[in-house]
């Protein structure tokens, strides 16, 4: 006899056997008693995983048949997160991304892509410069991003000289060979900055970005510069590098600065940010606006979308048909024709949503839609929709919403 | 107090003839806030283009000839603008454009100013809030206002000396009398600037006709699609409550962005 394990028809037969419905028996044979299936179709995969155990030698086995040897959870256990380690790096790419709000954004995620495209083509590191307060899950998003380094910079915000000096002292005593920036309004000044105090090769606004060379525009954006060498300080342009998407890198060191920076918050300072101002919504040219409300075909009583539009704190806006009628001001117009909005919500009411109005919110993140139709394209654009007469809406939230502002200032 | 205007005589966009750069007429009209005595300052060549900057309400203009500037290359400009500035000591501000439109359009300009001068500068200036008129130096604080994306503005307090560079979008062009253009005063002035005085920090590179490189797909994936709650013939009540939550949850509406300041 050998010990080999031998299938048991009767047996298999037996455990596949259950009580079906009016009290008669059903075979069960694809299936596996114990284990849980979603009851309409077979999950071949899931199955061959239940039966893969673990074998001799650190070989899986797939053992088929009722008797099952062992767990196979335990192997996809096996399998930890891999990450990636650069130990002993050949050179240091720096990327100085915004941290706007204490959050890496999409744009600083690009920064630091275009950062581990340098370093990855000569057997680099990433090394992120960032505020010494990030939080913890940051650091990790970060590691997600592609950093190898990080570099803390001292506190004080509200002295940009003071930034561009610690960025700097990084950069040299760091001995990396190009740091980025984004051509944000922080970070091209930053790099502008840096570059004027360490003395240092400088490419700005880059809008093709490789190895071999990056190109920006020059002569009023009618010629290009190629430069085939890179140079140390680079800006680059938001959407032109794609953030890095591979395995998570292993942070494998982080420097703070000397205490003596860290303290100092020596008052020699000649330029002092203040604290930002949201600017008044009514006034605000409306490719500006954060939140614009806008009237379409299906507002008739403009008096009251004014008043709504002025309790909810947002900037007029208006279609093209309201534009033409004479309802609204030429240069409330939200489209095509005119103005393409850099919004973060806009409330569309009354407007189904032709595509050339559709071209001016392209890059508004969130949309409500009010209007009567509902296979209006707005609506499908809509992450809140409303299937209602504007004129019906309008009444309710401007008396809703003062409701709440007199709540919030009282 | 005077109040130095670097003009760049840029080039216009679409059709390539010489034309005045949008934000440097933002910078004419920031420094008329701070001051009525306005001077211009060019390097390169004299060019009649620069009547049409003085029409916006410059009495003078002086013309930096300087033979090494005269390649624009980006170091050179700030030298001789800084070398400039150290010859007439009376001047203590510069008030710049967001960046030249014809030249290697890198932005770097009033930084290099500021730093060969080790003056204060602050870039993407929209209005200026508060100027000391006391002609002592020392007390000169200065407030302005940055504009910062969607609207916001950001207050910024300036000791002594600076350069403040206007932002290119954002803010007001003065009225433009062609009189005033005719009757400035354009004046040559010759400097004598070392030619390793500026720093050379623009990698030359090819210069190729300008095309159209390719972005990535801006549009996140959700905010194409929308997620879809729709509410179907609500009650009038029922669909404010369900806008105003929403709002609520972007922090919007009435008791938020308007009268909440946001930093940012």
């Amino acid at each position: 006899m050998t010990g080999r394990i031998r299938r048991s028809p009767f047996a298999e037969r037996a455990a596949r056997r259950q009580p079906g419905q009016a009290g008669r028996l059903r075979y069960v044979m694809g299936g596996i008693s114990n284990h849980v299936m979603d009851g309409r179709r077979r999950d071949p995969r899931a199955e061959r995983a239940y039966h893969t155990v673990p074998g001799g030698a650190g070989r899986r086995r797939i053992v088929w048949g009722s008797a099952r040897a062992g767990a196979a959870v335990a192997v996809a256990a096996e399998v930890a997160p891999r990450m990636i380690r650069v130990e002993n790096p050949a050179m240091l790419v720096l990327a100085a991304p915004d941290f706007e709000d204490m959050r890496l954004s999409r744009f600083d995620r690009q920064i630091i892509g275009a950062a581990r495209l340098v370093a990855d083509g000569g057997k680099g590191a990433v090394g992120i410069l960032c505020p010494a307060d990030l939080p913890e899950e940051q650091q990790a998003a970060l590691a997600q991003a592609g950093a190898d380094r990080l570099f803390f910079l001292p506190p004080g915000q509200d002295n940009p000289d003071r930034q561009a000096r610690a960025v700097l002292h990084w950069f040299q005593q760091s001995g990396a060979a190009h740091i980025l920036f984004p051509e944000s309004p922080e970070g091209a000044d930053r790099a502008r900055r840096v570059t004027v105090a360490g003395g240092c090769s400088f490419m700005g606004a880059i809008q093709a970005f490789s190895l071999r060379a990056v190109i920006a525009p020059c002569h009023a954006m009618r010629r290009e510069r190629v430069v085939q060498v890179l140079p140390q300080v680079m800006t680059l342009e938001e959407d032109r590098v794609a953030a890095y998407a591979g395995l998570a890198h292993e942070i494998m060191g982080m420097d703070y600065p000397a205490d003596s920076e860290r303290k100092g918050p020596e008052q020699t300072g000649r330029v002092r940010f203040g604290d930002a101002v949201a600017g008044d919504p009514a006034s605000l040219p409306l490719g500006e606006a954060p939140f614009v409300v806008s009237a379409g075909n299906g507002v008739h009583d403009f008096t009251q979308f004014a008043a709504m539009v002025r309790v909810l704190g947002g900037t007029p806006g208006a279609s093209r048909v309201v534009c033409d009628a004479g309802h609204m001001p030429r240069q409330t117009q939200v489209g095509a024709s005119g103005t393409v909005l850099d919004a973060a919500c806009y409330l569309a009411v009354g407007i189904s949503g032709a595509p050339q109005h559709l071209q001016g919110i392209g890059r508004v993140e969130n949309i409500i839609a009010v209007n009567t139709d509902l296979h209006a394209a707005m609506v499908a654009r809509a992450s809140l929709a409303i299937i209602a007469d504007a004129q019906d809406v309008m009444p309710a939230v401007l008396r809703l919403a003062q409701q709440e502002g007199e709540q919030s200032c009282g | 107090m005077r109040v130095a205007v670097a003009l760049s005589c840029g080039v216009d966009a679409l059709s390539g003839r010489a034309a005045p750069v949008l934000s440097e007429l933002h910078a004419i009209g920031l420094a008329r806030q701070l001051s009525a005595d306005l001077v211009g300052v060019h390097v390169g060549a004299a060019m009649p283009l620069l009547r049409d900057y003085a029409a916006y309400g410059l009495n003078r203009i002086d013309v930096l000839m300087d033979n090494a500037a005269e390649e624009r290359g980006a170091g050179l400009v700030g030298a001789a603008l800084a070398a400039w500035l150290r010859a007439n000591t009376d001047i203590r501000i510069l008030v710049t454009g967001h960046r030249a439109c014809g030249g290697l359009d890198s932005g770097l300009v009033p930084f290099e100013v500021a730093h060969a001068l080790d003056w204060a500068v602050v870039s993407d200036v929209a209005e200026v809030v508060g100027a000391s008129d006391t002609e002592e130096k020392s007390s000169g604080a200065l407030q302005v206002l940055q504009a910062r994306p969607r609207g916001v503005r950001r207050p910024v307090f300036i000791e002594g000396a600076c350069v403040l560079a206007a932002h290119d979008r954002t803010g007001n062009v003065p009225v433009r009398v062609h009189a005033i253009g005719r009757a400035a005063h354009i004046e040559n002035v010759h400097l004598t600037t070392t030619s390793d005085e500026g720093q050379d920090n623009g990698v030359q590179g090819d210069i190729r006709p300008w095309r159209a490189r390719p972005r990535l797909m801006s549009g996140t994936s959700d905010a194409t699609k929308g997620s879809g709650n729709v509410l179907v013939a609500p009650s009038a009540d029922e669909a404010a409550r369900a806008i105003m939550n929403h709002l609520r949850q972007l922090g919007l509406g009435p008791s938020g962005a308007a009268s909440r300041n946001v930093t940012q």
